[in-house]
């Protein structure tokens, strides 16, 4: 079953001359359950893809439907709830948020929806990613990998149908990239989420049930 | 129960609160306001308050009912299995919120009768590959037992048939074993037992089945493992998908090449890379190569039913783990097994 | 729909955004408590002086009574105080009048003690204390003056007085207080015990005497006139005289309303300032913010939490500059109403005080954080997530091809390059700087535009005026029994070495009959409009109910009062300067003969008074009217007496008016000296006035130069305060958007350095971006308020229609403030560039923050 299709994405910047046709015309369906993989070349438009299907951007032409429901006829609220509900990030930038605790950092999506985790299943994500003892730190006292530990953990916790990873490894030490990978794949298989990750890493690719690639803005088989 | 008192006391001392401020409005309008007039509007006024404040209360009430009325029209169209139909996902309310968990859920019980549809299904596939893979060697059988029966046989001939028949007779087990490890695999009616064992003597018990043909072959075969390195698995069916993977590498290694397990402990896994100097698997097959009865075309001279793999595959990802896989054509392949540590 | 309950995240992020950026945030709540008490300043200043005029019309009155009830009954005073509408009553019951001829026209009653009644018109001693045995005596400071009494306790006292029958007597008190108060100009008690009382007058707590004052407070002081006719009527009391408190009068309240308009207005630019200065504050990091922003929608944070957490934080930041903000506006107040409001005993700012301008301050500096907080984010919750990252690393795309030449660049063209970026916050900072220059532009070139020749020549055109003591006041009540200044003195003064010219000026109020012609005339004058579909005459005279009563006594007898007055030297030559004929004209010989008057009603144009060609009977002598002038008295000093306040003033030589009343004192005289012998002619003036024992008041030139420059400084002084907070804030947006610009780019420094900048070439960048920068604002701002001053400035001076008013150039304010911008713009980049240089090079090129 698929839980996302996308017909047609078009997405440009500038005009004219300078035009740069980021997506020119993408068709592609994610199966559900699944670990697919984007594969490209840098500047092919592998992350303005990613963030259409999360619904952080919108396309020019086309559309995206996630279990069902067009992306494009979502009001800002309704997108919202879609974010924080339906879709994981695990972003390069790790993009935590300063002024919250490393646990609070976990549970924002969790307290924006207003309600608290399964207790056990939200120690197990701690162990799991050892995490235990830092609950209460900063971020800016955590180092690189740490980071990117509570970014898949505050991906993981609400217990997301999709997660969307763009190079969730991109910025990490080999060591730390082969624990990320092996972590994402384990939440996949043990709740059955679909996952969806940008890399330009073939060795990574191989883990995928399903590679696409990516070039010049559009799918080559 | 001490909740309920609580509210309970709460709202009397509420109730009780609202009438001691109306007897006190009531004793300060005749004490200091001197028209009648002036004093029934306020009172009317009061009174207009206090009315709207109810309606309020009973608008609030109302609300709640519909939501629980919502939820229960939710669970009814979920038992008969149709889609709730009033279902807004994506609205930021609390009938949402629960409806969505109570869908979460609906999912989850669904998998259950999913999964078991996808056994049958897994189960029918497997008896029409046994049917199939096995009519083979049983039509050879009854060829050459057919050709055996009749007494003018010469008997160098009939010594050389009883052999191939010998040899059908092995691979027929052998694909009966197979097909058994299989089957017990996709239908998980074998146990893992998992403990934190030690790796070295796995890697050993793995490399002992290949050992012989190793030799044989003139590969040398290579081990590199720290002894105190402990992995979650299971250490006799481990072996045996690594023992799969080595037979793997020594098929395809031709004489005089290398097979070298090396083992590496990181964070999460712990990695065992089993690198072969041989033929190399193209990059299109990656995926392939662990799919049922898949046969590269190079091999297509040499024994094997296509399985090996596909069972390293299922054990090791069964333990939680995974393979992977990096070759270069005509140099070599890597074969990287991780494990939970 | 139950709205989901999401909310408590919000409140906790805002108070970790308090705990992590406490210097921002610090500084948001000191801008907050900025506004708030700019409010209520404004709103404190503007209830001030409308209090302080009500105050003044209380004075005038002489009563914080809300009606005064006078000859009644102590039994009608009994009935009529018990009615439901009465707050409170107090009264007074007068056992008689002093009647000293040196009292003249002023009414002092005799009156037994009454703590209550005192208060409310505001005659307690503030020497010594009210009497309680027997033979004290307590009174105010005029009348002590009026009769030469000393100021010590225990004076002896002797006082002249006549009872409610009518017999006079003479009786002996001793002094035991006195007070000064205002109220006291026209009526004032002198108080005794009732012991005392009863002495005197036995009968003065009879039933059937009607010595009794009431005064009282009523709960709704609305249509006092109405309200006061009633309460008699319906309790059947009749033939007793009634009098409300001018402070209440609807016109008068009015008035005092639009005078208090004006300071009104800055509470507007206010609004613009605070609005602007948060504003510019919060978007100081706009940019992390953008990316939070950014950060939080992909989270999934709804429209709705965002707009909680905004004004959350706009809510947090507001309140907790509330009580500072309190403390600023008092402290303002205190500092600026005092001067602005002047001849009060307390102080204006404390008196004045209420809670009301403080509420309504907190109310709008919330509602002025609010929209500063939550305008921006009406932009940032249009974009995607997405989008927004990417407009903020948006760099301009050039328009066309630039062709650079050799491709070389050197220092100027990379500063000028820098002028390309970030050209909203450019703008918002010129636009404030030029808001903030015109306004000051324009209270500058209107404080210089107030000359004070003009002033003088106006309000003083003579150097020195000595009044009658009885006239030295325009609220007091010219005596014109007295004979403080007679003609000697004139002739003394005149025989001054120092003095150039002496003008004496004499006046008598005379009852005269008005022929049928004349009174149709005044009626349909008064009835008319002074404009188009405006008011009529008389309506617009509501605020003075005496003047009604004066020219209702001419429609329904003909009888009126008229006032001659003896013209002669400077005053002739004022009059005839400075007002119009409204029919005839001058002619000198004719005036000096004696025989011809020239005739005055109204200070307006149209007849309103006898014509050029009639005749008049003045004390019996009749006299042809040479013609009439739009005057309406305005050169005397002191006002004329109530039955006199509609009246008609006949102007004649002074060899005319001693024919006809040879033996009257001076009214007032104007003297002018030779500057040089100024001081001279003041240790004259010094030792003539301690040498007095009677009232005689002087004006010196000097004391109207004070006032004037008060006065100039009391128009300018709000609007002054508020262009300079206003000129505040914009340098504050100027120097934001330098720390901004410099701070925002510090990887980019980095770079240069890493590619070999020397630390001097970095400084030379800086310095040259700041000279743009300030360069750039000089040519937004100074031709335009250039243009200002030369060509707007002269109609609003000419809209504010100041007599005193002259239109002059300047542009200090422009001048000033550039030299400001560009001593900015050369520090600020330099001291960044310390803090920007700080740490390695691949620190700094590492870090995204």
């Amino acid at each position: 079953m698929d839980i996302i299709t996308a017909h047609q994405l078009k997405k440009y910047y500038g005009k004219g001359e300078n035009q740069i046709k980021a997506l020119d015309g993408i068709d592609l369906a994610i199966e559900k359950g699944k670990f697919t993989a984007i594969i490209g070349a840098s500047g092919s438009g592998k992350t303005t893809l990613l963030n259409m299907l999360g619904g952080l951007d919108t396309p020019d032409e086309g559309e995206v439907i996630v279990d069902g429901v067009s992306l494009a006829g979502l009001k800002e609220k309704e997108l919202a709830v879609f974010r924080r509900g339906k879709v994981g990030f695990v972003y390069q930038n790790f993009n935590l948020i300063p002024t919250l605790t490393v646990k609070e950092n976990m549970l924002f999506p969790l307290s924006l929806a207003g309600s608290t985790p399964d207790p056990v299943f939200f120690q197990e994500i701690l162990t799991l990613l050892h995490l235990e003892d830092r609950q209460n730190a900063y971020p800016n006292q955590l180092s690189g990998g740490g980071q990117q530990r509570v970014a898949i953990a505050r991906a993981l916790i609400a217990k997301p149908s999709v997660i969307l990873a763009d190079e969730p490894t991109g910025n990490l030490d080999s060591k730390s990239s082969q624990n990320v990978l092996g972590l994402l794949k384990l939440s996949v298989e043990t709740w059955k989420q679909t996952l969806v990750m940008i890399t330009h890493n073939l060795e990574i690719a191989q883990m995928a049930d399903r590679v696409i690639r990516i070039e010049d803005g559009r799918i080559r088989a | 129960m001490r909740k309920h008192k609580n509210i309970k006391f709460l709202r009397f001392s509420i109730l009780l609160l609202m009438l001691l401020l109306i007897a006190l409005l009531l004793w300060l309008l005749w004490k200091f306001v001197p028209r009648a007039s002036v004093r029934f509007c306020l009172l009317a006024v009061c009174a207009g308050i206090l009315a709207a404040a109810g309606l309020l209360n009973w608008y609030q009430r109302l609300q709640i009912s519909s939501f629980a009325g919502e939820i229960c029209e939710t669970l009814d169209a979920l038992m008969s299995g149709r889609q709730p139909e009033d279902y807004h996902p994506y609205e930021d309310s609390l009938t949402s919120r629960v409806q969505g968990k109570l869908l979460q859920y609906y999912d989850i019980m669904n998998e259950g009768k999913l999964q078991s549809q996808k056994d049958k299904e897994t189960i029918q596939g497997l008896v029409s590959d046994i049917s199939h893979q096995v009519k083979t060697p049983v039509a050879n059988l009854r060829l050459y037992a057919g050709i055996l029966k009749n007494p003018a046989l010469p008997a160098e001939k009939r010594n050389e048939f009883l052999g191939t028949m010998s040899g059908q007779i092995d691979k027929l087990d052998f694909l009966l074993q197979s097909l058994i490890k299989m089957s017990r695999l996709e239908t998980g009616t074998f146990a893992l037992h998992i403990t934190e064992a030690p790796l070295k003597d796995t890697i050993a018990a793995a490399m002992s089945t290949v050992w012989a043909r190793a030799e044989e072959k003139g590969i040398a075969l290579l081990a590199d493992c720290d002894s105190g390195i402990t992995v979650q698995h299971d250490p006799k069916w481990t072996a045996e998908a690594l023992g799969n993977i080595l037979d793997n590498a020594v098929k395809y290694t031709p004489g005089g090449g290398s097979v070298a397990i090396t083992v590496r402990p990181w964070q999460f896994y712990t990695r065992i890379d089993i690198t072969d100097t041989g033929t190399g698997i193209p990059e299109e097959h990656y995926n392939d190569i662990f799919q049922r009865f898949y046969r590269g075309q190079e091999a297509a001279a040499q024994e094997g039913v296509g399985l090996g793999l596909y069972l390293a595959n299922g054990i090791v990802t069964r333990q939680k783990g995974y393979i992977s896989v990096k070759s270069r054509v005509g140099k070599g392949t890597v074969f990287s097994v991780y494990l939970l540590s | 729909m139950l709205v989901n309950n999401n909310l408590n995240i919000c409140g906790r992020l805002v108070r970790r955004d308090f705990r992590f950026h406490r210097v921002k945030n610090l500084i948001l709540i000191l801008a907050c408590a900025l506004v708030t008490g700019l409010y209520s300043f404004v709103f404190l200043l503007a209830g001030s002086i409308e209090g302080a005029y009500l105050l003044n019309y209380q004075y005038t009155y002489g009563s914080t009574s809300h009606i005064l009830y006078t000859g009644l009954t102590e039994h009608q005073a009994d009935i009529l105080s018990r009615d439901a509408a009465i707050r409170s009553s107090v009264r007074l019951s007068s056992v008689g009048q002093l009647t000293d001829a040196v009292i003249g026209q002023r009414q002092v009653q005799l009156a037994v003690t009454d703590r209550d009644y005192a208060e409310t018109v505001l005659s307690i001693p503030t020497s010594g204390r009210l009497p309680e045995q027997k033979g004290e005596i307590a009174l105010d400071e005029f009348t002590m003056d009026s009769l030469g009494i000393l100021r010590e306790e225990g004076a002896p006292v002797e006082l002249s007085w006549t009872d409610p029958e009518g017999s006079s007597h003479t009786s002996f008190f001793t002094l035991c207080g006195w007070w000064a108060s205002p109220t006291n100009f026209s009526e004032a008690c002198a108080w005794i015990t009732e012991e005392t009382a009863r002495d005197l007058y036995p009968e003065y707590d009879a039933e059937t005497a009607r010595n009794t004052t009431l005064g009282v407070t009523l709960y709704q002081p609305r249509n006092l006139e109405a309200q006061a006719e009633q309460l008699l009527a319906s309790q059947g009391i009749a033939g007793a005289g009634c009098t409300t408190n001018l402070a209440f009068n609807s016109a008068r309240m009015e008035q005092a309303q639009s005078n208090a308009m004006p300071y009104y207005y800055p509470a507007i630019l206010v609004l613009i300032c605070g609005f602007l200065m948060i504003y510019g504050i919060v978007h100081i990091a706009s940019g992390q913010d953008g990316l939070f922003f950014a950060e939080v929608k992909a989270l999934g944070m709804t429209p709705r939490q965002i707009r909680v957490f905004l004004a959350e934080k706009a809510c947090a930041v507001s309140l907790l500059g509330v009580l500072p903000g309190f403390l600023i506006g008092f402290l303002l107040h205190l500092a600026v109403t005092s001067r602005i409001v002047s001849g009060m005993e307390e102080n204006p700012a404390l008196y004045f005080l209420s809670w009301g301008p403080f509420f309504a301050g907190a109310v709008l500096s919330l509602g002025t954080t609010l929209l500063s907080y939550l305008l921006p984010a009406r932009r940032l919750s249009r974009m995607t997530p997405a989008g927004l990252l990417r407009s903020l690393d948006e760099m301009p795309v050039p328009g066309r091809k630039s062709a650079s030449g050799s491709g070389r660049i050197r220092l100027p063209g990379l500063a000028f390059r820098a002028l390309l970026r970030d050209r909203f916050k450019m703008l918002l900072s010129a636009v404030t700087l030029l808001l903030a220059l015109f306004l000051l532009t324009s209270v500058w070139i209107q404080y210089i535009s107030l000359k004070v020749d003009l002033y003088l020549e106006a309000m003083s055109p003579w150097d020195y005026t000595i009044a009658d003591g009885s006239a030295y006041l325009s609220v007091q009540q010219y005596n014109q029994n007295n004979h403080s200044i007679t003609d000697e003195t004139i002739e003394e003064l005149r025989s001054r070495p120092e003095v150039l010219h002496v003008s004496a000026l004499k006046t008598r109020e005379l009852s005269l009959t008005a022929s049928e012609e004349l009174r149709q005339r005044l009626i349909s004058y008064y009835n008319a409009s002074e404009e188009e579909g405006g008011p009529a005459r008389r309506e617009m005279m509501e605020g003075q109910p005496l003047w009604i009563e004066g020219l209702e006594r001419l429609e329904e007898t003909g009888e009126y009062m008229g006032v001659a007055v003896s013209l002669e030297g400077e005053y002739l030559d004022y009059i005839l300067e400075n007002v119009s004929f409204t029919s005839g004209s001058f002619d000198a010989d004719a005036f000096a003969s004696g025989n011809v008057v020239l005739t005055a009603g109204a200070n307006a144009a149209g007849l309103s008074s006898e014509a050029a060609g009639e005749t008049v009977t003045l004390a019996g002598e009749t006299f042809e009217v040479l013609g009439s002038i739009a005057d309406s008295g305005m050169i005397l000093s002191g006002s004329n007496s109530p039955e006199a306040s509609f009246c008609i003033y006949y102007y004649m030589a002074p060899a005319a008016f001693d024919r006809l009343f040879p033996d009257q004192g001076v009214r007032q005289a104007a003297v002018s000296i030779d500057h040089g012998r100024q001081e001279a002619f003041e240790a004259y003036l010094d030792a003539y006035e301690q040498g007095l024992n009677r009232g005689v008041g002087i004006t010196r030139r000097s004391e109207y130069q004070e006032n004037f420059a008060a006065g100039r400084l009391n128009t300018v002084l709000p609007t002054l305060i508020v262009s300079v907070a206003l000129l505040g804030i914009a340098l504050l947006n100027f120097t934001n958007m330098l720390i901004i610009k410099a701070v925002n780019r510090r990887r980019e420094f980095a770079v240069y350095e890493s590619l070999g900048m020397t630390h001097s070439q970095l400084q030379t960048l800086l310095l040259l971006e700041g000279v743009f920068h300030a360069t750039l604002m000089f040519l937004a701002t100074g031709p335009l308020t250039f243009l200002f001053a030369r060509f707007v400035m002269p109609s609003v001076i000419e809209r504010i229609g100041s007599w005193c008013m002259v239109y002059t150039f300047s542009v200090t304010p422009l001048a000033l403030t550039l030299a400001g911008v560009l001593v900015l713009s050369a520090a600020v980049p330099l001291g960044c560039l310390h803090f920007i240089s700080r740490g390695s090079i691949t620190e700094r090129l590492r870090t995204a923050e």
